[in-house]
């Protein structure tokens, strides 16, 4: 499989009604490789992540997803959504289920995996979270950075290739915001193809081997974290980086 | 007690005006009320004619089908209660909330009604000593028959706690059971009364495919088509079973249900009009919310005429317009009618009130299952749905109350509901002027036990599904 990028975009426009969200997007992100999105509100970033897994629909172009192309064909973007995990800024928890029933639930359905498996599989990915005494709870019941880790976790239970983060952490406490940038980079470091829509500038320095630039619906720069931070090359960057840091 | 009185009642001057005036006023009435009902109204009708509101022109050899089926009903609802506590402090336990269980008097705020209208009825029906007025002739002796009511209905409360009790103790294995057991005492309750035949054989059907579909869900096989050609199978298998149990082995005859009336009639065809609803309706709300263009638009025509009709009207042309939709050269009875037309004019209001519950669930929840590789289909029902139902109980019950109400304008199509029971009353000879508005007090009184009994119940059931939702 190396060589051959986990998600690829060629000449992505997407449109909703008139105003255009994303223009021409070009963009591969390899296997394994970490990904960071940066960018002003607006910028295209949001609907950029949620649409490689078809949460918003593209309007021309070619988008490819671990070698299937998406497209309106309910079977590609079936196997597209089983081999993508995503994490969002309000979390999405089902609160009328308990976080084990939560997390089981994709596999069970999804994968058709026999229960007592499933909840074996739920058991050690809540410990890999930190949170294993939390499966009989609902989610009402935890903080939001416990939830956005069994968020986490559920997302990992389909067992995904691809790991999308929407804005993680924005809906967040500041003193939870640590517990699930651990998380996302414990994650990282096995190897996980990851893209990221983030604000957290420790994490993409830290983890990212790739920063993407948005604005207005263009990626303006792509770049090593280091370069983007030290020397952005694109004047938008810099007002930007100069307006966050 | 005086401090409470003070901070609540008095703690200023145009509170202390309001108390005093509302006091007055309440005194007032319930003087009035008092003195009507235990003096000056004139209940003879009512107990003259208390089998011919209860259950109307229903063949009197045959009361003890009804008796019957008021044993099995409460035998069931005390089993459902057991294993509904049990169930309840099961969850709670999982989650690590707390649970409590209701205390007597918490279960008697809400259901007092109930029992209000069982020892009115008991207080009616025994001749007590002096009971006719207060001041007047006393009947001297009680004839042991006289005693019967209340034999009867102490025994069906007994039946139900002692059920209860047991359901309770049924371990969370075997609450399944319990479940099975009651929708079985459920089932036969109806068939008691009406008798076994034509599509009866579907209830049992009905049970055993899901017992079938239970057990085989239960072994979890991880070969899908395996899994889904066993539940074919044992829903194919409980089906026959059931055709021959019903059709050959336990055929009894019973009375028809065109025949049945009275107020028994009245709660009949508003739970199998309850029954019936709640299906359609759900599908009419789902199709409402469809990105199909033919099924969007057939829904909201179906709605939206539907709820622009007085439901008077429908039962009106009930002949003609199922004859439309539902051509058959076998005429219905014109109580099976009017119970379609119920169930249909229930279906277009319960879908408006579920399509707003849908409209409240936030767009990530789906995202959220989406994101987990939901198919449309199991994010509605697993997801979607669920959140929907829980937020529009309220008014779901609400809905099923004024079901509940409106069955009483099956008396404009001749049916001898309890208001058209309460008509017939009058038309004796002895009873044509007096207690004309007695009756209807007590006609009032009975739907007003029921109706209340199901409000204080769906509030109690949207506390207890808020758990987690905060």
């Amino acid at each position: 499989m190396s060589g051959m990028p986990m998600i690829e975009f060629e000449g992505v426009n997407t449109f909703f009604g008139k105003f255009q969200a994303l223009k021409d997007i070009h963009m591969s992100v390899a296997e394994q490789e970490v990904v960071v999105v940066l960018g002003p509100s607006g910028s295209g970033k949001s609907t950029l992540i949620r649409c490689i897994n078809r949460l918003e629909r593209h309007t021309s172009g070619r988008l490819t997803v671990d070698g299937v192309t998406l497209s309106d064909d309910v079977r590609a973007i079936r196997h597209v959504r089983r081999n993508t995990g995503m994490v969002f800024q309000q979390f999405n928890l089902f609160p009328h289920l308990t976080v084990m029933d939560n997390i089981t639930l994709g596999p069970r359905q999804v994968r058709r995996m026999p229960k007592a498996e499933a909840e074996d599989l739920a058991v050690s990915l809540l410990e890999r979270v930190h949170i294993p005494e939390q499966a009989r709870k609902y989610p009402g019941q935890l903080s939001g950075g416990q939830q956005q880790r069994v968020a986490i976790a559920r997302s990992l239970a389909m067992e995904p290739k691809v790991m999308l983060f929407d804005e993680p952490t924005s809906a967040l406490d500041p003193e939870m915001i640590k517990e699930v940038l651990d998380v996302m980079k414990e994650l990282a470091t096995t190897g996980m193809t990851i893209v990221a829509v983030t604000h957290e500038m420790g994490f993409a320095r830290e983890v990212a081997q790739r920063v993407v630039f948005m604005d207005e619906g263009e990626i303006v720069e792509t770049n090593t974290p280091d370069e983007f931070f030290e020397n952005p090359r694109e004047d938008r960057a810099k007002l930007f980086l100069s307006q966050i840091l | 007690m005086s401090y409470w009185l003070r901070k609540n009642l008095f703690n200023r001057w145009y509170n202390s005006v309001l108390t005093v005036l509302l006091a007055v006023l309440a005194g007032y009435l319930s003087f009035y009320a008092i003195r009507y009902v235990f003096f000056t109204a004139e209940w003879k009708p009512v107990r003259a004619n208390l089998t011919l509101f209860m259950i109307g022109t229903f063949p009197r050899a045959e009361q003890w089908r009804v008796i019957v089926q008021i044993l099995l009903m409460c035998g069931s609802f005390g089993l459902f209660w057991g294993a509904s506590i049990t169930s309840a402090r099961d969850r709670a336990e999982r989650a690590g909330l707390p649970y409590r269980l209701e205390t007597g008097w918490e279960t008697f705020k809400r259901w007092w009604p109930l029992l209000l209208l069982l020892a009115v009825l008991l207080l009616i029906a025994i001749p007590f000593v002096g009971y006719a007025r207060l001041l007047g002739p006393a009947v001297p002796v009680l004839a042991a028959g006289d005693m019967l009511p209340l034999v009867f209905a102490l025994s069906a409360v007994a039946l139900m706690l002692a059920l209860r009790y047991i359901a309770k103790r049924i371990p969370g294995k075997f609450r399944i059971g319990i479940w099975i057991l009651g929708t079985l005492s459920l089932i036969a309750s109806w068939q008691v009364v009406s008798g076994t035949g034509g599509y009866d054989w579907l209830w049992g059907a009905g049970l055993l495919g899901f017992i079938a579909v239970y057990a085989v869900r239960q072994k979890d096989l991880s070969r899908k088509r395996l899994s889904l050609v066993l539940q074919v199978a044992g829903v194919a298998v409980g089906a026959t079973i059931s055709w021959v149990v019903y059709r050959n082995l336990l055929s009894f005859g019973g009375i028809e249900w065109d025949k049945w009336s009275g107020f028994h009639l009245n709660l009949t065809a508003a739970a199998i009009s309850t029954i019936a609803a709640f299906p359609l309706g759900l599908l009419l709300a789902l199709g409402r919310r469809s990105n199909l263009p033919a099924v969007k638009w057939l829904s909201v025509t179906y709605i939206e005429l539907i709820r622009g009709v007085p439901l008077i009207g429908l039962l009106f042309v009930a002949n003609s317009l199922l004859g439309f939709f539902w051509p058959s050269d076998t005429p219905r009875s014109q109580l099976t009618r009017a119970v379609v037309i119920m169930s249909l004019f229930t279906a277009a209001y319960l879908a408006e009130i579920i399509r707003g519950g849908l409209a409240s669930v936030p767009l990530g929840q789906r995202e959220g299952g989406q994101s987990v590789g939901l198919t449309p289909l199991q994010n509605t029902s697993l997801i979607i749905m669920p959140q929907a139902l829980r937020s529009v109980i309220p008014a779901i019950v609400g809905q099923f109350i004024s079901l509940l109400k409106d069955s009483s304008l099956l008396s404009t199509i001749a049916i001898i509901e309890i208001i058209q029971a309460r008509e017939n009353a009058h038309a004796q000879a002895e009873f044509t002027t007096i207690g004309i508005a007695e009756t209807l007090v007590f006609v009032a009184f009975a739907f007003w036990c029921f109706a209340f009994v199901m409000s204080r119940e769906s509030q109690r059931l949207e506390g207890r599904l808020g758990i987690g939702r905060r």
